[in-house]
């Protein structure tokens, strides 16, 4: 059980921590695609 | 000055005037309005033309001033053979495998049976998997129903649930889901590598993993053939899930990370290539925890506690058990010799 | 009733980009995001071809079929549009889409790409017909007020037709008939199983 309680808690930890890491390099079109010319 | 010499010059010229109008006036009328007549000209001639392009390179693509290059292409009719794969052939292939692993189970079930310890418990145990080889089990496991339920959703869930639970509760459901898969995939291709590593050395097909499979594996007839820590049908599933694990998270890392390494024919070829590996995965290992479960007494707790019944272990892994109890009373000795004797 | 299409006529269409500067600004389009775009193909050489590409608004659309939460409809004027409120940002349109018509807010990983965004032929969405929330969402609706896209309304050479299909094709047949060539509808096998005769 307690295997099983420590495996549940570890993936979903390492989730989030992927979680995060994809939103960071994941960008908005409008960042992504600016160029030199571009005032956001 | 003689006034008719001027008169004559002037005569002259008018006439010249005259003369050369008439001609321009001939020659305007001659040409009969040209300028509204479909001309020789025809740029088409030169130019490319949709179905050659499509013929030639089966997608048609260019040239645009914005940065993102994937609006260069103007047309793939791959698209078109993508979405009959995607709502045809994988449900077929879906459908088909675990459907049909469903039934082979169930009708294994009505007329096998669970597989019983024929000996009866012996009330000893052996320690078979050790904390940290379970732990990554179940993240493994936990891991992979949360992807396949989320998964199947996307292949299934439109014509399955959206009559039950409507539109809107399903969106939502399934934006959940998305996200749920997205970040699970993670934890489970760490779960595979680990698993991968860890047993790899016992996972080695050999000359038994044949015997056995020819006597029967214990699943046809009533026979134990040996097998040591894992048997051919465990080294079936460790494959299909090192390899079959593998082949879903390197596509599904292509899909998590749109176009970062194709264009969309790679898109398309991943998201094929995810979804038949993944849907015959599901059916592999509802084999594996029918096995694990229901199918055989004392199998669970191989996973479940880590530990095994003697008689279990002697008709399903003899050698394995040999091999533990020698390697028990090794350490046996030794440790009798290396404590001083009082 | 009418069946609305586009149709670009690629031996006029001098990329001026007027229609996409149009779509731009009447939608309020963020950046990144390209309901319509101009794709020149053999720049530079002889035979050089301009096209105006935006949603085709297909018979039997692709994006809708192979949608997984169902948030296209197609309009009694054969207009596909879809539900930012349903749509799960997942890509597939995308993969499906011919013509590359679906657009994304994020770069992102298979479901947070946002909400999907395309021409909706300006046409608007599910909400009210001309409500701020529609607005919003999907930009202007001009078809509720009786107008035809703004992209064909402001092209410079009038190569752009938007509008129903019999209509638009008697247009273009007849321009080809007058001027003696024409490299065809571009896009209509695909997107309506129909090629225009000339």
């Amino acid at each position: 059980m307690k295997a099983f309680l420590i495996a549940v808690v570890t993936a979903i930890v390492i989730a989030i921590a992927w979680a995060g890491v994809l939103n960071k390099v994941q960008e908005p079109v409008s960042e992504a695609f600016a160029t030199q010319g571009v005032r956001l | 000055m003689e006034w008719s010499w001027v008169m004559a010059s002037v005569g002259k010229l008018l006439r010249l005037t005259l003369g050369a109008w008439a001609v321009v006036l001939l020659v305007a009328l001659a040409l009969p309005a040209q300028a509204q007549q479909p001309s020789s000209v025809n740029p088409t001639a030169s130019s490319v033309k949709e179905q050659q392009l499509l013929q030639e390179l089966n997608r048609i693509q260019g040239r645009v001033t914005i940065p993102d290059q994937r609006s260069s292409v103007l047309e793939q009719p791959a698209g078109r053979d993508w979405r009959n794969f995607r709502d045809v052939t994988l449900r077929w292939i879906g459908g088909i495998a675990i459907l049909g692993m469903l039934a082979a189970l169930i009708i294994f079930y009505l007329t096998r049976g669970m597989v019983k310890i024929e000996g009866g418990r012996s009330g000893r145990s052996i320690v078979r998997f050790n904390g940290f080889e379970r732990t990554v089990h179940w993240m493994t496991a936990t891991c992979f129903i949360v992807l396949a339920l989320s998964g199947l959703n996307i292949t299934f869930g439109r014509p399955l649930l959206i009559p039950l639970i409507g539109l809107e509760a399903f969106s939502e459901w399934s934006q959940w889901a998305k996200y749920a898969h997205n970040y699970l995939s993670f934890p489970f291709s760490i779960g595979v590598i680990v698993i991968f590593l860890m047993w790899i050395g016992g996972n080695i097909p050999n000359k038994l993993d044949v015997d056995w499979i020819r006597r029967g594996g214990g699943l046809v007839g009533g026979d134990h053939p040996p097998a040591y820590r894992f048997n051919a049908g465990q080294k079936f599933m460790y494959w299909v899930v090192v390899l079959g694990g593998g082949a879903v998270a390197a596509s599904g890392y292509l899909l998590m990370f749109p176009f970062y390494a194709s264009g969309i024919e790679g898109m398309q070829i991943a998201s094929v290539v995810h979804s038949v590996v993944a849907v015959l995965f599901v059916a592999a290992m509802i084999a594996h925890i029918y096995i694990g479960t229901i199918g055989m007494e004392g199998a669970f707790e191989a996973m479940g506690s880590g530990t095994v019944d003697v008689n279990w272990a002697k008709e399903h892994h003899s050698l394995w058990l040999e091999q533990q109890k020698a390697r028990e009373a090794e350490g046996n000795a030794r440790s009798a010799a290396a404590a001083p004797a009082e | 009733m009418a069946r609305m299409k586009f149709l670009c006529d690629a031996d006029r269409c001098i990329e001026c980009n007027a229609c996409v500067t149009a779509c731009k600004n009447e939608h309020e389009v963020p950046w990144g995001i390209n309901r319509r775009r101009v794709v020149t193909i053999n720049d530079g050489k002889p035979g050089e071809r301009s096209i105006s590409m935006a949603c085709m608004h297909c018979t039997d659309a692709p994006c809708a079929a192979v949608c997984p939460v169902n948030c296209f409809y197609t309009t009694a004027d054969a207009v596909v549009l879809h539900s930012k409120d349903l749509c799960i940002g997942c890509g597939y349109c995308f993969y499906a889409c011919p013509f590359g018509a679906p657009q994304y807010p994020k770069v992102g990983n298979f479901g947070s790409r946002g909400k999907m965004d395309k021409c909706t032929f300006c046409a608007g969405g599910p909400e009210a017909d001309g409500s701020k929330a529609e607005y919003e969402k999907y930009g202007a609706n001009r078809l509720a007020e009786g107008k035809l896209p703004l992209c064909a309304e402001m092209c410079s050479t009038k190569s752009l037709l938007a509008g129903d299909g019999e209509i638009i094709a008697q247009i273009y047949k007849e321009r080809v008939t007058k001027r003696g060539y024409g490299s065809g509808a571009w896009g209509w096998k695909t997107a309506y199983r129909e090629s225009i005769d000339t």
